[in-house]
């Protein structure tokens, strides 16, 4: 028996790279997942579908959608969908990203329109039609955005102002949610997928070390731990995660509060985890 | 460095605090140029600051402005987006058409202006970029006024890291409500005369090597925050399976100490 076993999960993004990871771990632990991606192949296959597919084969419920959730009708339509089809929403971890490297100098209006319209109206859109839905359910829930370090440090104005918008709607709604029992907790990932090819030495950014795994899949079970937490116990955390490491940020503009890196030998579990990690999340293991 | 006290301000914002800092800048001595997208905006009361309505409505039409702003006033030395208004509508009622404008007043009308300022500024040999936000990215209610606030450090951030080259520096001022957030203490509200004065002393002979800061200003309190995300000091732990080896742990530490150094 999974950590989320009898959840209901909806991932965006989810079709390939770090969405399909989190929402076949999570099917692995569980739950029925709803999985959103807009990406069809050259042959017609829709990567949602086939990841619903792996999902249905490991014995769990699933939900393929095919939207651009940056529309916010279209977020409602999808949210509304796999509640009706999976038996309500518990989990939504909002993947679904694109990527520009424009400077201020080099950066056009498609550019920029396009990574604001993906990223921060898609979590917008996303984050607000589950927030309904959780607040309406009277059950919690848990939401789990996806920034990234460059957004408070990077050059790429458009990537980096929409993930930084995604740190700042993270905190805030992390605030309004807790009295619905609503967990709002921000991922910064650092992995190797179709979007994000750079090796690991590339990425020091801000002092972290090399990371030693690019693998997605090993960042999955962070989340489904997360998602295992009693809703609204653990909110507002700022967690970086790559292969064996997790990093759990001071909070942003707070006076206090200390950075803390930790490095495992072996892949990460969500066992392993309830050990470890509740400590620092200041959570009831 | 060019000196800002002879080229031109450009700023904008028509809320109480945006005029306030406009005022507190003109009677330093600098001479500021507002901005406005739509004619019933409101804009400093002061007739000797000039006002020109002029939609932002992409990148190419910012550009145009400051083209305008130079034939008409002289050359721009220093541009200062405006403080994001509040808007702390509940997250159930945030709606696609509501947002959307918020997003293109509000972040990427700032974005577009300091892509102007940009362009202007390295080719005229300097200039002073300053972007203000609110500590609303972080500690506020309402997720429209906190992704724009969060947006708006990361723009002065990108726009930093972009012109190292050039004579152009970029601070943000983050602007506290006076409330104690993230643990800086309660003081009185922070005024627009509060922040005018900081953002004038950034665009003053005592800023002309400052840059890429982050600047606290929260009711009479101002200082420099550590930058977000940046671990330059963090504890560093090793969880291992099962009890390692004396080699293994060396191995585990080693690349380790390197952790901070970016």
């Amino acid at each position: 028996m999974g950590v989320l076993t009898g959840k209901v999960a909806f991932i965006t993004g989810g079709g390939r790279g770090l969405g399909r990871a989190i929402a076949l771990e999570m099917a692995r632990q569980g739950a029925d997942v709803g999985v959103s991606d807009f990406f069809i192949d050259d042959a017609g296959t829709s990567a949602a579908r086939q990841v619903a597919d792996e999902i249905e084969n490991l014995g769990r419920r699933s939900f393929a959608d095919t939207s651009d959730l940056s529309n916010f009708a279209h977020a409602q339509n999808a949210v509304n969908a796999v509640a009706e089809s999976l038996g309500g929403l518990d989990i939504l971890v909002t993947c679904a990203g694109n990527f520009s490297s424009s400077t201020i100098v080099e950066v056009q209006d498609d550019d920029w329109d396009n990574v604001f319209d993906v990223h921060l109206n898609g979590h917008l859109a996303c984050v607000t039609s589950a927030a309904g839905k959780f607040i309406s359910q009277g059950r919690g829930g848990h939401i789990v955005t996806v920034s990234s370090r460059g957004g408070l440090f990077g050059p790429q104005v458009a990537y980096a102002g929409a993930k930084a918008g995604i740190m700042g709607l993270t905190a805030a709604a992390a605030r309004e949610l807790e009295p619905y029992g609503v967990s709002v907790n921000c991922l910064l990932p650092s992995a190797q997928t179709q979007l994000f090819t750079i090796p690991a030495s590339a990425r020091r950014f801000g002092g972290m070390p090399e990371s030693l795994n690019m693998d997605p899949a090993h960042i999955a079970p962070l989340i489904s731990f997360l998602c295992s937490t009693p809703p609204g116990e653990t909110s507002g955390k700022f967690i970086y995660a790559s292969g064996e490491d997790l990093c759990l940020y001071a909070e942003p503009l707070k006076l206090a509060g200390k950075t803390t890196f930790i490095r495992s030998d072996v892949p990460w579990t969500t066992d392993a985890l309830s050990d470890y990690l509740p400590s620092f999340l200041e959570v009831e293991a | 460095m060019s000196a800002p006290t002879q080229g031109v301000i450009v700023t904008a914002g028509s809320d109480p605090m945006n005029l306030q800092v406009i005022q507190i800048l003109h009677e330093d001595g600098f001479r500021v140029v507002h901005t406005r997208d739509v004619e019933d905006a409101a804009a400093p009361a002061d007739p000797q600051i000039p006002s020109l309505v002029h939609p932002i409505t992409d990148f190419t039409s910012a550009q145009v402005l400051l083209e305008l702003i130079e034939s008409t006033f002289g050359w721009v030395a220093g541009l200062v987006t405006p403080l994001p208004p509040s808007s702390s509508r509940a997250i159930t009622d945030v709606d696609a058409a509501g947002w959307n404008e918020f997003r293109q007043s509000d972040i990427k009308r700032n974005v577009a202006m300091a892509k102007a300022g940009v362009q202007v500024m390295s080719s005229r040999g300097g200039g002073r970029i300053v972007v203000l936000s609110s500590t609303s990215a972080f500690f506020g209610s309402g997720i429209e006024q906190a992704a724009a606030n969060a947006a708006m450090i990361s723009l002065s951030n990108a726009v930093t890291l972009s012109i190292e080259a050039t004579q152009v520096t970029s601070n943000c001022v983050v602007v506290g409500s006076g409330e104690d957030r993230g643990g800086l203490a309660a003081t009185t509200a922070t005024s627009g005369e509060m922040v005018g004065r900081v953002v004038s002393f950034l665009l003053g002979d005592g800023g002309s090597e400052i840059s890429g800061q982050l600047v606290a200003c929260s009711g009479t309190t101002v200082g420099l925050y550590v930058p977000p995300l940046i671990i330059e000091s963090t504890n560093v732990l090793v969880k291992f399976d099962q009890t390692p080896s004396s080699a293994q742990i060396g191995a585990a530490l080693e690349p380790l100490l390197a952790t901070g150094r970016g």
